[in-house]
């Protein structure tokens, strides 16, 4: 029986995620482009029935994965630094890593850093050839939409921001109980 | 940034994509971003405003991961919208609608200008909204000097409410079977 390629392995595994990669070739170049063969193989370990976010520990993705510990967690870890993996505690307090979700983080870490380098403009061009209008659709066709647009500053009505105050930009920003900022660039 | 790289960039500003806690702890460990204060957030929202950029951010009530604020030239979303390649709402959830007070409205037609998907059309006097388009972002209503734009709440979403945080959200979105089911 003939094994598919391990980047449309990967690509078929992105697609099952909540907020899911559609797959095609286009996606496969930008995995090709990015992911070695071992590193696609150890993507294909991490679970796709997670919330953004969320990472698996070692544990759980060794499990599947037939690598020594050390040289796994070496991999993980240089695939996070690259912005390849989203990397976290674990709800047990743990290290651990997750799969980039659409719109989250991919395709958003090739550009957060707003570099100009040669990985940058391909990753441009290839991204801008996969996210074309069909595919941009098809990735945020959930029912329950991930994001929602927010009116700015006091444009709502007073009573309806007494009764909805977190449909207000500003509410949110002066309100919610962040412990840490950061800001990147936009993709 | 796909757009600068591709030599097709606008004048808007592009370090406008907040990440909080553990997004931000993420962003700043693996050097893809910076560090801010929750004083420089504010300013960069407020900035964000005054340049007609559109807010966004996950569709819940507490606990929100992230927070950017888009043009309708270069954004993969609101540019789509825009240019009418995607169905306004087949991207994000959109809980308002532009409306118009006739008395107060003085017919300077800046909110035209202002509008990021060109939504808004003057017919004779008066501003006219599409309504299929309208992303009720609000950047029209704070650049009308006479108070005539307001924002509604959508009468087809009355009763619809952002999900009421980050977790029970994308467990739905899971429930659902996702995007690509």
């Amino acid at each position: 029986m003939e094994t598919k390629d391990i980047y449309t392995q990967l690509a078929d595994h992105l697609s099952t995620l909540g907020m899911g990669y559609p797959p095609n070739e286009d996606l496969e170049e930008i995995l090709r482009a990015n992911f070695s063969p071992l590193e696609a193989k150890v993507a294909l370990a991490i679970p796709t029935r997670v919330i953004p976010l969320q990472p698996a520990g070692i544990d759980e993705i060794i499990s599947t994965v037939n690598l020594p510990r050390a040289k796994l967690e070496d991999i993980l870890e240089d695939l996070s630094q690259r912005g390849l993996l989203y990397s976290g505690n674990t709800v047990n307090g743990g290290k651990g890593y997750a799969l980039q979700q659409v719109g989250f983080s991919f395709p958003q870490t090739f550009f957060w850093k707003g570099e100009d380098a040669p990985h940058a403009r391909n990753m441009a061009n290839l991204v801008a050839k996969y996210f074309n209008r069909k595919v941009t659709q098809k990735a945020y066709a959930t029912e329950t939409k991930a994001f929602r647009y927010i009116p700015v500053g006091k444009t709502i009505e007073p009573d309806i921001q007494a009764v909805y105050p977190y449909h207000m930009m500003e509410a949110l920003s002066r309100k919610q109980p962040y412990s840490l900022y950061a800001i990147a660039l936009v993709a | 940034m796909i757009a600068r790289l591709r030599g097709m960039g606008c004048a808007h500003p592009t370090e406008v994509c907040i990440k909080f806690d553990e997004v931000a702890q993420y962003v700043i460990d693996r050097k893809l971003g910076k560090q801010i204060t929750r004083g420089e957030a504010r300013e960069i929202i407020k900035q964000s405003e005054e340049d007609g950029l559109v807010h966004f951010v996950d569709n819940a009530i507490g606990d929100i991961k992230h927070n950017c604020n888009c043009c309708g030239c270069a954004c993969w979303n609101v540019g789509s919208i825009k240019r009418r390649k995607i169905p306004r709402d087949a991207l994000m959830a959109t809980y308002f609608i532009r409306k118009t007070d006739t008395d107060e409205c003085t017919g300077c037609g800046e909110c035209v200008e202002a509008c990021p998907v060109d939504a808004i059309t003057m017919e004779g006097d008066f501003p006219m909204v599409d309504e299929d388009w309208c992303i009720g972002c609000g950047v029209c209503v704070d650049k009308c000097s006479s108070e005539a734009a307001k924002l509604k709440l959508r009468p087809d979403k009355r009763g619809q409410l952002p999900i009421s945080n980050f977790r029970e959200l994308h467990e739905r979105i899971l429930s659902e079977g996702g995007a690509c089911k």
